[in-house]
């Protein structure tokens, strides 16, 4: 009886489906909402680059004498990465600094470090970075044996005592280290998938309301049953369109796996919006008011998360469940942390997709009789 | 033994805030019954279809279609009843046969359904077009097919007709009477009288949410339709004569007895002169 009633639900569900795509096909409307994101990543694609411009490391140091450290730095530095030293007064002041991500990595000179360095004294030198440090931080830290080395002459012989500082901002060279192009095309998923659900899927449900077509569709379906088609109507489109966009700007994805299974839950919670957006709408016109009052902070919260903005700018935009999708997508294309705090863009989206769902549950539940 | 009814509705309300849409209707209709429903709009009869198609949760009483509640039941009842709806609410972009289609496959009802349908309905040569292309009457007659497509044993129709050229109307009712004659049940809503009379075999009044007659429509046009006769004289004056009425029948006697009718036409009353009578204006 159990079975009978799934294999009756499976195969309403799968009939709307069915109808959900081939009538889509055939609706300029939706077409033009699943093209747009993907004409925008193919231009991306065709105007930007893969190389990022020049990288760059900004250091803080805080020296109780005059010291040639930096001197010597930049002149074993590579040409390809810009040094930038900036004085501290105190190391509390290089703490903050480096915390809140405005130095890459903080360097506390001893007093007399050139000169005991020269005569083999092994002084100490203070090295202050956050625990996932910037490309910037790692570049430096490398530098730093090199460097003395440049300035004795011979193997150095000196401390290096690591210190690690809360990090209250991740790195923000994500494009240097993904690259414009592929950042970008990476934007164009989430915008591809935000579209899915929050154009295309609520002006498909408002459609069916305005024609009454839902009606005839409740008269054999519950309405639980109509909006798990819809919702697979958008986790298909995105699931047929990003790996689309990613194989024709030959965008490589390092760990398929982890970027399958991040755009799986993302695009499932922009779904949910969609859907509950579209719960509310009576017709399809309704939509490009309420739309842009959603798809805007959305895509915004996405594509900022490769600017670069201020702290508490970027912390405001870590409340978007696009701005978690768009670092989980950047680490798994990138294939290392990009962005830190991985555990915390899934828990966010999770709790997203979960607060989400339940307010469609809570919808349905007003709409079913 | 006689069978249970087909619909059964007992002491029906439905309730919008202080409106009453529905105000405690009971009827039941037979297996092979076509029942008409008529009144103004508003007056409740969408409200009931929606309640018995389990659409819509009715604010008191109860009702079962087929022996199943439409409330608790609902979910058993839906692949056994159909409803061709008011609006043509088909899916523009896809062609006739998409439209039967997804209904068949909604329903588990095999593809050759579909063709047989449209062949019924006359629109297998249009099979292969998209219904933003068809006419009214087409789309009608899709809708017909539709509400078919399950084989239903009870069939709701929402004005069936409305806007429909005579010859699709007339095909439409064909197509209503070979369900009922198959012993399936037809609940019709309708604003036109003469198609109420012409295929229903009891027809109810409503008014304000209430019931107001419910018979075969020759008792109500004789318990509420006024009878009169026409009468030609030989002079080629006509005159309308109440049956029932005393200084007629002596009018009618004199005239007989002085040989001056050529012709005399009984005329019962209309169900539009039943539905005034009751409702206090016509339709």
């Amino acid at each position: 009886m159990i079975s009978e009633g799934l294999e009756t639900r499976f195969r309403v569900i799968r009939a709307i489906l069915q109808k959900d795509l081939l009538d889509a096909f055939r609706d300029s409307r939706i077409l033009g909402i699943l093209l747009a994101p993907v004409l925008i990543g193919l231009l991306y694609s065709f105007v930007m680059q893969d190389e990022a411009p020049q990288a760059q490391a900004k250091v803080g140091v805080v020296a109780a004498s005059t010291t040639q450290l930096p001197r010597a730095m930049r002149s074993v530095s590579s040409d390809n990465v810009k040094l930038t030293f900036r004085e501290v007064t105190g190391e509390q002041a290089l703490r903050r600094l480096v915390s809140s991500g405005d130095l890459d990595i903080g360097l506390v000179v001893p007093p007399d470090f050139d000169r005991r360095a020269q005569e083999g004294g092994s002084p100490t030198l203070r090295v202050l970075t956050t625990p996932s440090p910037s490309f910037g931080g790692e570049y430096v830290a490398a530098l730093l044996e090199r460097s003395v080395q440049s300035l004795t002459g011979t193997t150095p012989l000196f401390h290096m005592r690591t210190v690690s500082v809360r990090g209250e901002r991740d790195d923000l060279f994500v494009m240097n280290q993904l690259g414009p192009r592929r950042f970008m095309i990476l934007w164009a998923v989430v915008f591809l998938a935000l579209m899915i659900a929050v154009y295309a899927l609520p002006t498909i449900l408002a459609e069916e309301m305005q024609t009454r077509t839902l009606d005839s569709l409740l008269l054999i379906a519950s309405y639980g049953d109509v909006v798990i088609a819809k919702a697979l109507f958008g986790l298909v489109s995105t699931a047929v369109g990003a790996p689309l966009l990613l194989v024709i700007t030959r965008v490589e994805v390092a760990a398929m796996p982890l970027f399958a299974a991040a755009l799986a839950l993302g695009s499932l919670c922009l779904v949910g919006i969609g859907l509950l957006l579209g719960s509310f709408l009576s017709n399809p016109n309704q939509l490009s008011t309420w739309g842009s009052f959603v798809s805007l902070p959305l895509a915004g919260g996405s594509i900022a998360m490769g600017l670069g903005l201020p702290p508490t700018a970027e912390t405001v935009l870590l409340f978007l469940p696009t701005a978690h999708l768009t670092r989980l997508l950047s680490n798994t294309v990138a294939g290392s942390s990009v962005y830190t705090s991985t555990w915390m863009s899934w828990t966010i989206l999770s709790g997203w997709t979960v607060v989400i769902y339940a307010l469609v549950w809570w919808r349905l539940r007003r709409l079913e009789l | 033994m006689a069978h249970p009814p087909a619909i059964e509705a007992h002491d029906l309300r439905k309730h919008y805030g202080d409106v009453r849409a529905v105000d405690g209707i009971s009827f039941t209709a037979a297996p092979g019954e076509i029942l008409g429903f008529l009144g103004h709009n508003g007056a409740g009869k969408t409200t009931t279809v929606r309640m018995l198609t389990g659409r819509a949760q009715p604010t008191a009483g109860s009702a079962r279609v087929l022996g199943f509640d439409v409330t608790r039941e609902r979910q058993r009842l839906k692949p056994l009843i159909n409803l061709v709806f008011e609006d043509q609410n088909l899916y523009q972009r896809l062609t006739g046969r998409e439209n039967l289609r997804l209904f068949a496959r909604l329903y588990g009802t095999p593809d050759t359904r579909v063709d047989e349908l449209l062949e019924v309905v006359g629109l297998a040569d249009a099979a292969r077009r998209k219904v933003k292309t068809y006419s009214n009457g087409m789309k009608q007659r899709l809708m017909v097919a539709r509400g078919l497509v399950n084989r239903p044993r009870v069939l709701f129709l929402d004005e069936p007709t409305r806007g429909l050229d005579p010859a699709s109307a007339r095909e439409v009712r064909r197509l209503v009477r070979e369900l009922a004659e198959g012993g399936a049940t037809v609940f019709l809503t309708t604003h036109y009288m003469e198609e109420a009379d012409e295929l229903c075999h009891r027809v109810a009044f409503l008014s304000r949410g209430r019931m107001v007659a419910l018979d075969t429509p020759r008792e109500l046009k004789l318990r509420y339709g006024e009878r009169t006769a026409l009468v030609l004289l030989t002079s080629r004056e006509e005159h309308l004569v109440k049956l029932g009425d005393a200084a007629d029948a002596a009018r009618l006697a004199r005239w007989m007895e002085a040989g001056e009718i050529l012709t005399v036409h009984s005329r019962e009353g209309t169900l539009e002169d039943v539905f005034v009578n009751l409702a206090g204006r016509p339709l």
